[in-house]
């Protein structure tokens, strides 16, 4: 159980850990989005100072032609009574203009106008335009005629121009004011980059770049943010958010100050984000990050719950099979009658325990049942006992025969039919205890033995013989004259007299009587008696006859044997030993519905011991 | 004497030219004047954004001055030839004047003086679309009754102005900087003087022009508002 809270708690931790993952990483992508909106903003904010400035710069950069005495005069003169001055003035009005405006260098304007007092255009940088042309009612006109230095943005005959308006004054009073325009392109797009690294800068008029700087490979390309651009219009009323082009790209937008505003004339700055995938969740890690990691909690906590996982794996299953394996290894090799169900918890136990009833129960192979059928008196017995201290036989200190199973009986069986043939067997049983066991078969023929080795009869298991009308004859306890010999050598006619063959082999009487029969031939039918009297009947009372001489020659043979083991026999008396034996008489003739029971002596452990073998007819 | 001929006959063309030049103005002209019954009212100087006017500013500001672009004058009665002076530009970078008018179900032209490109956009005003027009193109648009609508610059957002649909308009005349306002070769008869600005009239007057006469009215005073 705990072992799989262990597997619960490590599937949470799991769990834990992906979706602090995955959470991590959604943060880690809100951040990077939220920084790049950051970043964006203050592109945005730079931006607009930047072109304040350039705007200033080049306000300042008017007052060359502002100050210009032929300017001053030309445009005080128009302004005059006198009106609008000649073409020729004009033209040399122009010729001055672009003198001056080359020398404004990197500043020079792509249109400039000279305009009168009344907003009326005295001289251009075309000299060959001679058009009446005003423009007294654009604002920036309007008020650098005011007195006003100011800048804006005009669409002028499809371009987009950076517009500065800076008066003109003469003799204490505003004569005109001089127009200075700058073409919007990649230029300007291009000054505007240098000043925001890794950014890239898109002038639009409309949907249509004008103008556009990349700022580097980190920058997105001028396509991705064209292909941003709809979106990006669409919501460039909100300048104070980013909007996102792709997977990775955000940009900001700004419509640019002025009077093309109101033609969606804009720039926009684009940037690219880091990525935030989970590969890429320590891209941003730095070593510091690393070594500020509390280590001795990262390292130190899983590897406690390693160990405690472990242990308690250990405990509780790596103990139980180690302890099931030690003590099945154990059992095979006889050193033990049972599994330590004790030593384990839980289901380990269960199993002990299940397993443990299956050999005292003497379970298992149906073909191998009977040669099971024989049991370990001591374990047939043990439920009698008093105590475990206390021996079968009341003797203190016989505890190393108690606990043995059936399934040792049953081994014991087989083994001692396998090994007959193999000399130095153990567990073998003192040679004369079942001494009607070595008398050879009555079959004529010197056969030694009544049937094949290790061959089960033709009828399993002790079958009900397949001649019914033999039956009745069979019987051990048939009045026949032949039957009334003694149970015990009637038996051992047709046991293997094999020397080594332990004593407790099954009995099948069905065999014996098979042997038997065969023994003897047709002549059964010419011998048998119609008649017997009843006082023969009485007193060939084969059963208590024979179980009294079993008994006898049981309890002699046992009281043998402990001797020649060295043990006590002190106390033991003949009576009380006839007591048990009935006790386990009944208990093996219940268990395995027999007829009857032979108890056989044996020694295990260096210890004369019983085994109880139940004989059905 | 073919020297006396010829200084004869050439004083005969001057009393002629200058007689029929005199009667044409006498006779089918109206003039007028409009004042208002404050000072100026357009970009107060607020102490907001002084700072940075002056800052901006070479010099002293100067005041704006009220240049009545915003106003049409018009006179409206039974008249059904075609409305007389009804025309507009845009001149300066903007519409001059703002407030122009045309009689209902008929067309309005609107002429663009100035050497660069407008787009005037009437909100509002079914059938009409907003295109590109170049220096010296004339948008023409089909004015139906009601109104008025709003006009604009899809370039400029400074432009703005008003279109009205006047059933009976007969004349239309710009008002100067000073407030002056003329009709020429409007035909003798009762007319309705209204002064318009923006979407409202700020001024009217019934007069009836004689023929062959030039019909003074007294300066009218503007209502406020207007916009």
């Amino acid at each position: 159980m705990l072992s799989r809270l262990w597997y619960l708690v490590l599937a949470v931790a799991l769990g834990v850990a992906l979706a602090g993952a995955f959470l991590n990483k959604s943060a880690a992508s809100r951040e990077v989005e939220f920084q790049l909106d950051e970043q964006l903003r203050r592109d945005r904010v730079e931006a607009e100072l930047w072109l304040r400035l350039d705007a200033r710069l080049r306000l300042d950069a008017l007052a060359a032609l502002a100050v210009e005495p032929e300017v001053r005069q030309t445009l005080r003169n128009s302004s005059n009574k006198s009106g609008t001055p000649s073409p020729t003035v004009r033209k040399r009005l122009s010729n001055k203009l672009n003198v001056l405006n080359t020398k404004l260098e990197e500043g020079k304007g792509d249109i400039v106008f000279a305009v009168d007092a009344e907003g009326e255009v005295v001289a251009t940088l075309d000299k060959k335009d001679m058009s009446e042309q005003r423009l007294h009612k654009m604002p920036l006109v309007r008020d650098a005629l005011r007195g006003f230095m100011r800048d804006d943005v005009w669409v002028y005959n499809g371009g987009v121009y950076r517009m500065a308006g800076r008066p003109v004054f003469d003799g204490g009073r505003y004569v005109g004011a001089i127009v200075h325009g700058m073409a919007v392109g990649d230029d300007l797009a291009r000054r505007l980059g240098e000043k925001l690294p890794n950014a890239t800068i898109v002038f639009f008029f409309g949907d249509e770049v004008i103008g556009a700087h990349t700022g580097g490979a980190n920058a997105p390309t001028r396509s991705e943010v064209k292909n941003g651009l709809a979106g990006v219009v669409a919501n460039m009323s909100d300048t104070q958010s980013s909007v996102e082009i792709d997977e990775r790209s955000r940009a900001i937008a700004s419509p640019m100050r002025g009077d093309a505003a109101h033609a969606r004339v804009g720039y926009m700055i684009g940037r690219n984000g880091s990525r935030a995938g989970l590969g890429g969740l320590f891209a941003n890690t730095f070593s510091e990050d690393v070594a500020s990691l509390p280590w001795w909690a990262i390292i130190g906590i899983p590897l406690a719950l390693l160990g405690l996982g472990l242990f308690l794996l250990y405990m509780e299953h790596d103990k139980g099979v180690r302890i099931l394996a030690k003590a099945s290894s154990a059992l095979a090799k006889n050193e033990i009658s049972g599994l330590p169900a004790g030593e384990l918890r839980r289901h380990y136990r269960k199993i002990a325990e299940n397993i443990n009833t299956a050999l005292h129960a003497g379970v298992g192979f149906k073909k191998d049942a009977h040669k099971r059928a024989s049991v370990d008196l001591d374990d047939m017995l043990s439920s009698t006992r008093d105590s475990a201290d206390t021996g079968y036989f009341g003797f203190g200190n016989e505890a190393p025969t108690a606990r043995r199973t059936s399934v040792d009986a049953a081994d014991e069986v087989v083994d001692s039919k396998t090994v007959a043939a193999k000399p130095g067997a153990k567990s073998q049983p003192t040679d004369d205890v079942p001494k009607t066991n070595r008398i050879p078969t009555a079959k004529p023929g010197g056969t030694t033995t009544a049937r094949p080795k290790d061959t089960p009869t033709a009828r399993p298991n002790g079958a009900p013989t397949a001649r019914p009308d033999r039956s009745q004859s069979s019987r051990p306890p048939a009045p026949t004259p032949r039957h009334r010999q003694a149970p015990a050598v009637r038996a051992e006619k047709d046991v293997t007299p094999l020397p080594d063959d332990p004593p407790t082999r099954p009995r099948a009487i069905v065999d014996e009587h098979d042997e038997f029969d065969d023994g003897f031939g047709d002549t059964e039918q010419s011998t048998q008696v119609t008649h017997i009297p009843q006082e023969l009947l009485e007193r060939s009372n084969p059963d208590e006859q024979n179980e009294e001489a079993h008994f006898r020659e049981v309890f002699d043979r046992f009281v043998a044997t402990q001797k020649e083991c060295g043990g006590p026999v002190a106390g033991l008396s003949f009576d009380k030993f006839v007591g048990k034996l009935h006790a386990a008489r009944e208990q093996v003739m219940k268990r395995h519905n027999a007829d009857s029971v032979r108890f056989t002596v044996y020694v295990k452990e260096g210890r004369a011991a019983l085994k109880a073998s139940p004989v059905k007819q | 004497m073919r020297g006396k001929t010829t200084w004869t006959m050439l004083a005969a063309a001057v009393v002629a030219a200058l007689s029929m030049a005199y009667s044409g103005v006498s006779a089918e002209s109206v003039e007028g004047s409009v004042r208002s019954t404050g000072g100026p009212t357009k970009e107060p100087t607020s102490a907001k954004d002084y700072y940075w006017k002056v800052w901006n500013g070479a010099l002293p500001e100067r005041p704006a001055a009220d240049t009545n672009d915003d106003l049409l004058a018009v006179l409206t009665g039974k008249f059904t030839g075609p409305p007389i002076g009804c025309t507009f530009s845009f001149r300066g970078g903007a519409l001059d004047p703002s407030t122009i008018a045309a009689r209902s179900g008929t067309t309005v032209r609107v002429e663009n003086r100035d050497t660069f490109t407008h787009e005037l956009s009437v909100d509002g005003l079914p059938g009409f679309t907003p295109l590109e027009s170049g220096p010296g193109a004339i948008r023409t648009i089909p004015v139906p009754a009601g109104g008025p609508w709003s006009l604009g610059d899809l370039y400029y957002g400074h432009v703005d102005g008003y279109l009205h649909s006047i059933r009976e308009l007969v004349a239309c005349a710009a008002v100067s900087s000073s407030g002056r306002f003329r009709f020429d070769d409007v035909p003798p008869g009762p007319y309705s003087l209204r002064i318009l600005r923006g979407t409202e009239q700020v001024a009217s007057r019934r007069v009836t022009l004689p023929a062959g006469k030039t019909l003074q009215v007294d300066a009218l005073t503007l209502k406020s508002g207007g916009k």
